[in-house]
């Protein structure tokens, strides 16, 4: 069994949340509740880099909020 | 304090500072820490890393050894906010330095004896980047206390990154917050109780001292830190016997050989947990039936903090072919999906997936891996998370699930999590390495080994001992192979990629497995003695006694068979003399130095000073 995630010939996109967390997403799958893309549709590859770029600060952005506003970020 | 879900987990350790400040709260061998002790010793700390800037997310190593002063440092790290980024001290200092730059540690709290050592040769120096400041404990400790002021973290912030082995050869930190440990703590089967007492005995730099340390610690109980260094039964069985603890974790692999010679010492448990690889159904049930409460089978990835599920053993039930992993904990929820994501009928494996309480941010520094492993959840609304385990699970009837073993390469041996490519990633950086392949071999539940294959670059002279020594420089203890095989080509499927069913199995014949030394005849009664029961618990065709133990296919497993083999023929050896003496030659001159072979006087199987107090043996 293939995990579709894993798949070097699958096509995908790039979800980004309200938190600015990315998930790869199968293109054959429906987008779920709460995720936009942001990528694709597009190779694996490509969707990885994608996410390599654009998703420097790993943290939640609530948490990022709260941090701000308690001086500590 | 109820467990909150607002609630930092230093916050509900104060908390029975100030409620239950006399009750003890960390104790090893004959010394224990009360709760107003461990408290002040953390702010104290907690102090120092605040005044050297440690703040929320901030990352603090801590190189130190098994004592009660690596609980205080890591209360003090999470009281100045930080997250602590456990070491083991047993770790090669190439695997050391890479935790400690991996993690971006701007301090590292160490002992006194480590620190010449770490700060020779700081890993940001190396590289050109700041050095981190290393601290010792002694010196954390003058800090001025911190008390509650100040900025500190919150539920969201990082509690601890603890390090999994990565299929790109590279170790992946995980990033796991204080919300996770507290709703973890928060189920209601692990309900530990104020005054109970929580065997800690797992490797700091492993998740399941998560559960042991703040489970005890956020609900008033006391954390019996356990030496057993080697992992053996004998010594775990005289602890028990002495702590009584009331909860423990146990690695399938080390609770197997517990059933096995020392079922008795069970009933000197409160509340059995273990997990960490297949578990046998006649092991747990026997183990069911001699806890004072309970046997639970545990499952869980460190993504999702510790334990995803847990099966209660119900000894009196029919035993099933395999042993469940249980229901979900608390705020969590298991899914079997297939290759579409959609949800398989119940009964059939699929592959899991776990959302919920408990699911971590992610890999430290690492946004891609994160995107293929935490991914959106269809089944949820509002944008939530889901963690795709790589583990093959079957949903059963009444809601408890079973696991069908890994979708990809990573394998358990003794309950470790080891990616076979991690070590294949080593051994090809090996500048006489052609090629390299690493392998497990399963003889029969827990007697997995792992075997290395190594083509030689061209013209080039490798020794299977320089590969050994180039491994542990690299590798922890337990992702070792036990077995080395030069071969002449690597067989290679249609594809190109190694042929992994044409490897062959390597602990038949002494002369495929490359020893670096001569064979070497029996000389002496005891030695011939010693080569019989060898060749049988190793399986080869013959051994020389200078051949060493580890290097012929032995492992901890296979050493507690060999000492109860060598005992029932009468040959006095101590659990722990195969790890001292680790050839025919070395270990037969111990015992005859000893005097031990015609039933000599008694000796402690534990090494002296391992535990103080009156921990002392009597068998």
């Amino acid at each position: 069994m293939t995990n579709p995630f894993e798949d070097p010939e699958g096509t995908f996109l790039v979800l980004v949340n309200d938190e600015g967390q990315h998930s790869l997403w199968p293109v054959f799958a429906d987008v779920p509740a709460g995720w936009q893309t942001v990528f694709g549709p597009g190779p694996r590859d490509a969707a990885l880099a994608y996410v390599e770029e654009h998703w420097v600060d790993m943290r939640p952005k609530s948490l990022i909020a709260a941090m701000e506003a308690e001086g500590t970020s | 304090m109820p467990v909150t879900e607002d609630a930092r987990v230093h916050d509900l350790v104060r908390w029975w500072a100030r409620s239950a400040p006399a009750a003890p709260a960390v104790s090893s061998g004959g010394e224990t820490l009360t709760y107003a002790e461990l408290d002040e010793l953390s702010d104290r700390l907690a102090g120092s890393l605040r005044a050297r800037g440690v703040g929320p997310d901030d990352r603090v190593g801590i190189v130190m050894a098994r004592s009660p002063r690596l609980v205080v440092a890591m209360l003090g790290v999470l009281k100045a906010g930080g997250a602590y980024v456990p070491v083991d001290v047993a770790y090669p200092a190439e695997r050391r330095d890479f935790l400690l730059r991996d993690s971006a540690a701007a301090t590292v709290l160490t002992d006194a004896e480590r620190a010449g050592d770490l700060a020779a040769g700081t890993p940001g120096e190396r590289d050109g980047g700041a050095a981190p400041d290393v601290l010792t404990y002694e010196e954390a400790l003058a800090g001025e206390p911190a008390g509650e002021s100040g900025p500190g973290a919150g539920p969201g912030n990082l509690a601890y990154i603890v390090y999994t082995s990565g299929s790109t050869g590279v170790p992946k930190g995980v990033m796991v917050q204080h919300a996770d440990v507290v709703r973890l703590i928060g189920d209601p089967r692990l309900d530990v109780r104020p005054g109970e007492v929580v065997a800690q005995l797992a490797p700091f730099s492993f998740d399941a001292s998560v559960f042991e340390i703040w489970s005890a610690l956020c609900r008033g109980g006391r954390v019996a830190l356990l030496d057993n260094p080697q992992q053996s039964a004998a010594g775990l069985g005289e602890q028990l016997r002495e702590v009584e603890p009331d909860w423990m974790f146990l690695t399938s692999g080390l609770f197997q050989v517990l059933v096995d010679q020392d079922p008795q010492a069970l009933s000197h448990v409160g509340t059995l947990i273990t997990g960490g690889d297949v578990l046998s159904p006649q092991a747990v049930r026997a183990s069911a039936a001699v806890t004072r409460r309970r046997t639970y089978a545990a499952y869980g990835p460190t993504e999702t903090t510790v334990f995803a599920s847990l099966h209660p053993v119900d000894p009196a039930a029919p035993e099933p072919e395999r042993v469940p992993i249980g229901a979900p904990l608390h705020g969590m929820t298991l899914r079997v999906l297939d290759e579409r994501l959609r949800p398989v009928p119940p009964g059939t494996v699929g592959e899991l997936y776990v959302s919920g309480y408990g699911v971590a941010r992610g890999y430290l520094d690492r946004p891609g891996i994160t995107a293929e492993r935490f991914l959106a959840d269809p089944f949820a609304a509002g944008g939530a998370r889901m963690y795709r385990t790589g583990d093959l699970a079957r949903e059963l009837p009444g809601g408890e699930f079973d696991f069908h073993g890994r979708v990809d390469r990573q394998v358990k041996i003794r309950g470790y999590r080891v990616e076979l490519g991690e070590i294949e990633a080593v051994l090809n950086s090996h500048p006489l390495v052609s090629s390299g392949a690493a392998e497990v071999f399963d003889d029969g539940p827990d007697l997995k080994r792992l075997a290395a294959f190594v083509v030689p670059a061209e013209g080039a002279k490798v020794t299977t001992g320089d590969l050994y020594r180039y491994l542990g420089e690299r590798l922890p203890a337990y992702m070792q192979p036990l077995g080395m095989i030069i071969l002449a080509d690597m067989p290679r499927d249609p594809n190109g990629k190694t042929d992994r069913r044409a490897l062959p199995y390597p602990w038949k014949r002494r002369a495929d497995l490359g020893l670096e030394e001569e064979y070497a005849e029996p000389r002496t009664p005891l030695e011939r003695t010693m080569a019989t029961v060898w060749t049988e618990v190793l399986g080869l065709d013959t051994i020389g006694v200078d051949d060493n133990f580890f290097q012929l296919g032995g492992d901890s497993l296979r050493s507690v068979m060999l000492l109860k083999r060598l005992q029932d023929q009468n040959v006095k050896v101590l659990a722990d003399d195969l790890f001292d003496y680790q050839t025919i030659a070395e270990l037969s001159a111990a015992v005859e130095a000893a005097g031990r072979a015609e039933g000599g006087p008694e000796e402690p199987a534990w090494p002296a000073g391992a535990v103080t107090g009156s921990a002392t043996t009597t068998r």
